[in-house]
């Protein structure tokens, strides 16, 4: 009888919307490995890399950090953290020179990693990043990501891999792709560029005109500096100070990327198993609102046109079961909010962890730039009184571009 | 000197090749980069080339009368090696600063101050074996903070700031009945029962709440 049938579909739909049994399946992730040099590069086309701290972007509003479940701390953290492992990812091929992480942006690199944390949670990461080269030449604009491997949330072989180490291998797959359509004097120009760059930095006077600036921000060489020539030589033995306070940096990031490790993993792997439990519970309390919603609505319609006791009573047991599915909807979106309480209490759990980490290294940082500046400072101008002695011309006043040109870690302009 | 952490750009002895962009006049001894692609009257320079002295010197004599261009430069250039020297000091100063962290958190300090996880259990036997600083660990000590975070279970409770370790307070006898789990598959539900469990001091009443613990978890299942 249909009256019968509609009861039983009914009931059916109220047991599937009870029974709650939606998962979700969760394939394991490929690996993605960076590719990895099996021949030495010659030294000349060894270009040096310089990842910058990526943009935390942290929303300004209290409500929209909460909303997007950003917390400030841990983006602080993460915006060291993820340019320590793109620097480590890139080191490990062999494709490149130095791979430094830099606290500014600084031109004279031969290769500059940019990035901005778009998504970053223990289930989801994404970046958006920017790799150019000291020419001006754009390598790579786009946004990369991925879900977390949760293999390396257990115990086991790839427990020390990190979870998005896929995104990190794909960066510097994709740099390297780039790096190979490039000819081996392209390569040497990068890195005459970024040489003549940070000189015009520190001694515009000096070396203005050797590098062209076009309209599009592509610079090109316009003639080069005599072999020997003792303000290049100069130039050098600053540089290899910038260098050694960047290395330096480097160290109390790899300090503090060793240090916040381990929390930070572990509140991934929290994370991740309350957003996935959130997930869960937010799919089966729709799911159940749905079904217990038609199973309603299907047995009143059959109670209406029952005509025998069976039918009546599948009838009114549908509709009961529909409004208990309806009401465990309802109990589930409850779950939803704990979890959601839950995932706020872990970040902010990690939060107050990691925050003197962050204070640390940021102070640090500023003390280390700072002392750098002075020294800088002195530098540009002893530099500028030697070329006014051996040339006995006075140095002109440093251009606006060269004036803000990028820096390096202590050259001027501070993060 | 740079300090060893800094290798500076890849080995290069110069990538500048020979030809100079000024010109002849830009060739040998120095001085020439500058722009305008005129090298200046005289070639002068630190390296001592020859050339017509300039500004205010007369004749070269060193230590009589004013300096020549060369002293001047020579001199200079001194102040800039004492400055760049006394970079180098500072670098290295913070080298030792790092290299004494390092050693310090290689034995369990670490630079966090509030990630320690309170009180391992002992009975549970998830490691506790250092207990204080819980990040920064590598090897066996990482592995047993791990541990004992998972132990602890729920990372979620507010706590003392430990994060994944559990509520704070070491009051109370927090043993771990030998048939429970690690929790490493806890849900909320069951985190706060364990915790609950392990935070309360009444012998009665956890082991009450080790039973509704176990009931829990065979229903979960």
């Amino acid at each position: 009888m249909s009256t019968t049938k509609h009861g039983l579909v009914a009931l059916t739909l109220c047991a599937v919307a009870l029974s709650g049994c939606m998962t979700r399946e969760v394939k394991p992730l490929p690996k993605l490995q960076p590719v990895q040099a099996t021949t030495e590069i010659p030294p000349e086309q060894l270009l040096d890399v310089g990842v910058r701290l990526f943009d935390p972007n942290i929303p300004e509003d209290e409500k929209d950090q909460a909303k997007q479940r950003v917390f400030p701390e841990v983006r602080r953290a993460e915006a060291r953290y993820i340019p320590m492992q793109i620097r480590d990812t890139l080191e490990g091929t062999g494709f490149w020179g130095q791979v430094r992480v830099l606290p500014e942006a600084s031109d004279a690199m031969d290769v500059r990693v940019d990035g901005k944390i778009l998504e970053s949670t223990g289930m989801d990461l994404r970046l958006a990043v920017v790799v150019t080269d000291a020419t001006g030449r754009v390598w790579l604009d786009k946004t990369y990501e991925s879900p977390a491997d949760t293999r390396s949330y257990k115990d086991g072989l790839d427990a020390s891999r990190d979870p998005f180490q896929n995104v990190y291998s794909e960066i510097a797959n994709d740099m390297l792709a780039v790096r190979h359509e490039l000819a081996a004097g392209q390569l040497e120009d990068i890195r005459r560029v970024s040489k003549l760059s940070f000189a015009a930095d520190i001694a515009p006077y000096a070396f203005e005109g050797y590098l062209l600036k076009d309209n599009k921000g592509r610079v090109t060489l316009a003639r080069l500096p005599a072999d020997g020539d003792p303000m290049i030589e100069r130039m050098e033995r600053v540089r290899e100070r910038d260098y050694a306070l960047v290395d330096t940096l480097n160290e109390h990031y790899a300090l503090f990327t060793e240090n916040v490790s381990e929390p930070y993993t572990n509140w991934r792997r929290f994370s991740y198993t309350e957003l996935e439990a959130e997930l869960e519970a937010r799919r089966q309390a729709t799911t159940r609102k749905l079904l217990g919603a038609a199973a309603i609505i299907g047995g009143v319609l059959a109670a209406g046109e029952a005509d025998t006791y069976a039918g009546q009573a599948a009838s009114t047991a549908a509709v009961l079961g529909g409004i208990y599915a309806v009401k465990s909807g309802f109990d589930k979106d409850a779950e939803v909010k704990m979890r959601a309480e839950s995932l706020k209490q872990l970040g902010e759990s990690f939060e107050v962890e990691v925050e003197p980490m962050v204070v640390d290294i940021e102070g640090r940082t500023l003390e280390l730039k700072g002392s750098a500046e002075e020294q800088y400072a002195e530098w540009r101008r002893l530099l500028k009184e030697i070329y006014e002695a051996e040339t006995g011309l006075p140095a002109d006043q440093p251009t606006r571009a060269a004036e803000t040109q990028s820096t390096g870690a202590g050259r001027g302009t501070s993060d | 000197m740079p300090s060893s952490g800094s290798a500076g750009s890849s080995d290069q002895e110069s990538i500048f090749q020979g030809s100079s962009g000024g010109g002849g006049a830009a060739a040998s001894a120095s001085g020439g980069a500058e722009g305008g692609g005129a090298s200046g009257g005289s070639a002068g320079g630190s390296s001592g080339a020859s050339g017509a002295p300039e500004g205010s010197a007369g004749g070269g004599a060193a230590g009589s009368g004013p300096m020549t261009a060369e002293e001047r430069a020579a001199q200079i250039e001194g102040q800039l090696n004492e400055s760049l020297g006394v970079f180098d000091e500072r670098i290295a100063r913070e080298q030792e600063v790092l290299a004494q962290q390092r050693g310090g958190s290689g034995s369990g300090g670490g630079a966090g101050g509030s990630g320690e996880l309170p009180g391992q259990d002992p009975a549970s036997g998830a490691s506790g074996e250092d207990g204080s600083g819980g990040e920064g660990e590598s090897g066996a000590g990482g592995a047993g903070n791990q541990e004992g975070q998972r132990a602890g279970a729920s990372g979620t409770e507010g706590g003392g700031g430990g994060y994944g370790g559990g509520a704070g307070g070491g009051s109370g006898p927090r043993t771990v009945p030998a048939d429970i789990p690690d929790g490493s598959d806890d849900d909320i539900v069951a985190r706060q029962l364990r915790e609950a469990a392990m935070q309360e001091t009444d012998p009665e009443l956890r082991e009450k709440l080790w039973e509704e613990y176990r009931n829990y978890k065979k229903s979960a299942r």
